[in-house]
């Protein structure tokens, strides 16, 4: 018996003929952050999307406390939470309306969520606009709040600060943190910036190519390539993995 | 479950009504579209029949025996209402530059020329005398609306009385001119209408051509609304998030589909009312020509209780029809625009039968092209309408169900097509290629 919480095992995805993920495993314990790195086209947001039972592998599964996403979609859809990257929101909509819809769509105790969403968003008054009207540094912390406010047992993060300028992100980051250690949360997130790897994650997996190459807490990964930092310890684990 | 798909509904209807564009094509542009071009026919019709009739009359009748049927003409003409009569009785001009110059420095188009021999070849009985009416013809004032010549067949007729009579004092010149009187009896469906079929037919078609127009801008819009709302959801990933939490993706499927229809069942209300605000303003301008009693037969017979709730019914399926065609559609498309292409292509092919049936009748075409109008299943909601007008129920109600057997056809493919991840991996772009 493992006391993993999440199991990907031996996860192979075909987009038509092109392999996008070629039979990749890794398993996530309880309450950690695990950050899924690598470029461009590796294979992260197909993984995080098989996990989020957004699409069906060709191969292989995963399981979440013990549900398979193959089998048993609609359970998983009970305790997971995803945040797509880039992701829009509904125009619109003001931002309180997004995080009633999504509170309502997501949970039967649809109050205490959209309190939770709004102390998460930290938009204040500006809630009462619609969406349209935010930044997008806004939109992004309206979307981290939509997808933490219900609790989930486990939150699927792509690229959550893909595209915001630093203070933006350094302000995502420090929710995510938070909330990781206020409600012990399970966090699986992608990304390509090494800094915000080592300041989030417990552990990490190097995804290249559709495989993983490498797996480690991000000072096991800096010892093992011997590398000053995640950037060139990946560098050296995608050179070393095809020889 | 049904709280979710209450709430999906409320979301998207929250985002149809704020958006100002389908707020303004489907509800506010009917209700005022119609009543506008009603307008515009009153408008120009009244401004026609006031309008002062502005002519001139080159009188150079000679006489004969001292009568001058010329001035007779002329005091004639001058008893109508608004006619102003300008009198030459010489001219050394030619008549074309006589005709512009009436027209540029006066307004007057019209020139009447009686020539000298206009009351000894009427007094002759073996000749027709002459008259010449000269219009002027200007490109940038176009030719007048109200012309001379319903006076002078007038004055024609008179003539004829006159004619008759003088050659046999003691006959009815009418008899003569119509021997034989025929009764124009219309039936529409069980009803007698005492009028000719062409006068009958022109008043059904005045209140029926614009339904099927109606019913074809309101499959496309609704379809566009529908298309738009779901590659909108994946094109900005707010799909990707639904589609991961809790709600079955049928209550998606079905709550997309009902607030369309709301909309879409809102627009056509719109139009209703555009349209009856329409057929009011028209229907007082048809009854000058036409007698107000068989003007208004006719209306009772088209906006009977039957018709208008039939082609409530009809509209409804058909609505339904486009909608969930639109939605199996706007699964494969990638984004809003590629959703809002692929659909237009459909809906402009599936409404085809639209403009057929608005110049011909489908029933009437050889058996193969009819067998492939009626495999559309928008051709039945169009020759529904004119069906449901002649009380012809039968085919209307095998149209409808026609209809709504597609319609689930294409809904249970949308629902397969919501379960599966072609809706986050269809690509189907018409985006141009850089």
């Amino acid at each position: 018996m493992n006391d993993s919480f999440v199991n990907v095992e031996n996860l192979v995805k075909d987009f038509g003929r092109r392999r996008v993920l070629k039979s990749i495993s890794f398993s996530v314990k309880k309450g950690e952050i695990f950050g899924l790195i690598g470029p461009n086209g590796a294979g992260k947001t197909t993984t995080l999307r098989i996990i989020a039972t957004l699409i069906k592998p060709t191969a292989g599964d995963v399981i979440i406390e013990n549900i398979s996403v193959t089998k048993n979609a609609k359970l998983v859809r009970e305790i997971i939470s995803y945040l797509p990257e880039e992701a829009g929101v509904y125009e619109r909509l003001t931002g309180i309306e997004f995080l009633r819809f999504f509170a309502e769509m997501s949970t039967s105790n649809a109050h205490d969520a959209i309190r939770r969403g709004i102390e998460i968003s930290g938009l204040g008054e500006r809630l009462k606009d619609k969406t349209k009207e935010y930044s997008k540094g806004m939109k992004r912390r309206l979307l981290l709040a939509r997808t933490l406010m219900n609790l989930p047992k486990l939150a699927l993060l792509d690229e959550p600060t893909s595209g915001l300028d630093v203070q933006h992100a350094v302000q995502i980051r420090k929710i995510i943190k938070d909330y990781r250690e206020k409600y012990g949360i399970t966090i699986i997130l992608s990304s390509h910036n090494m800094l915000e790897v080592e300041y989030l994650c417990d552990r990490v997996a190097f995804i290249n190519d559709g495989s993983i190459v490498s797996i480690g807490t991000p000072k096991e990964l800096l010892e093992k390539y011997n590398a000053d930092n995640l950037e060139d310890a990946f560098l050296k684990a995608v050179s070393n993995y095809g020889e | 479950m049904v709280n979710k798909l209450i709430a999906i509904i409320i979301k998207e209807l929250k985002d149809l009504f704020r958006d100002k564009t389908t707020l303004f094509t489907m509800i506010v542009i009917p209700l005022l579209f119609f009543p506008l071009i009603g307008l515009a026919f009153k408008t120009g019709a009244e401004t026609t029949a006031q309008q002062t009739l502005n002519v001139a009359v080159l009188n150079l009748d000679s006489g004969y025996n001292k009568t001058k049927m010329g001035d007779n003409l002329i005091a004639f003409i001058k008893q109508f209402n608004n006619v102003n009569i300008t009198v030459i009785n010489n001219t050394n001009e030619s008549i074309t530059r006589l005709s512009r110059e009436l027209y540029e420095n006066k307004g007057i188009n019209e020139l009447l020329v009686i020539p000298r021999n206009f009351t000894e070849t009427i007094y002759n009985p073996n000749a027709t005398a002459k008259l010449e009416l000269y219009s002027y013809v200007s490109a940038a004032g176009g030719l007048a609306i109200r012309s001379l010549d319903p006076i002078l067949q007038a004055y024609i007729s008179r003539i004829i009385d006159w004619k008759i009579q003088q050659i046999a004092p003691n006959v009815n010149p009418k008899a003569i001119i119509n021997p034989i009187n025929i009764s124009y009896i219309s039936i529409v469906r069980e009803e007698k209408i005492p009028s000719p079929p062409e006068i009958v037919h022109g008043l059904i078609a005045s209140q029926s051509w614009t339904l099927p127009l109606s019913v074809f801008i309101i499959i496309v819009t609704s379809s566009q609304i529908v298309a738009s709302a779901i590659a909108s959801e994946k094109e900005s990933k707010t799909l990707e998030i639904l589609l991961s939490t809790p709600v079955s993706r049928m209550n998606i499927l079905v709550g997309k589909i009902a607030s369309s229809m709301i909309i879409a069942i809102l627009s056509v209300i719109s139009y209703v009312g555009g349209f009856t605000i329409y057929m009011n303003t028209i229907l007082g301008l048809s009854s000058a020509q036409i007698p107000p009693e068989i003007a208004n037969k006719v209306t009772q017979l088209v906006n009977s209780p039957q018709i208008i709730g039939g082609v409530a019914v009809l509209m409804f399926i058909t609505l339904l029809t486009a909608i969930s065609l639109s939605v199996s559609l706007s699964v494969y498309a990638e984004d809003v625009r590629s959703a809002q292409a692929l659909v237009s292509y459909v809906t402009l092919l599936f409404g085809l039968p639209a403009f057929i049936t608005m110049g011909v009748d489908i029933d009437q075409l050889p058996l193969i092209e009819k067998t492939v109008l009626y495999l559309i299943p928008f051709t039945h909601a169009f020759t529904g309408i004119t069906k449901l007008i002649d009380g012809d129920y039968t085919p209307v109600i095998f149209g409808m169900i026609y209809m709504s057997v597609f319609s689930l056809i294409t809904l249970y493919i949308a629902s397969k097509s919501f379960t599966t991840e072609k809706l986050l991996t269809a690509k189907l772009t018409f985006k141009r290629r850089k």
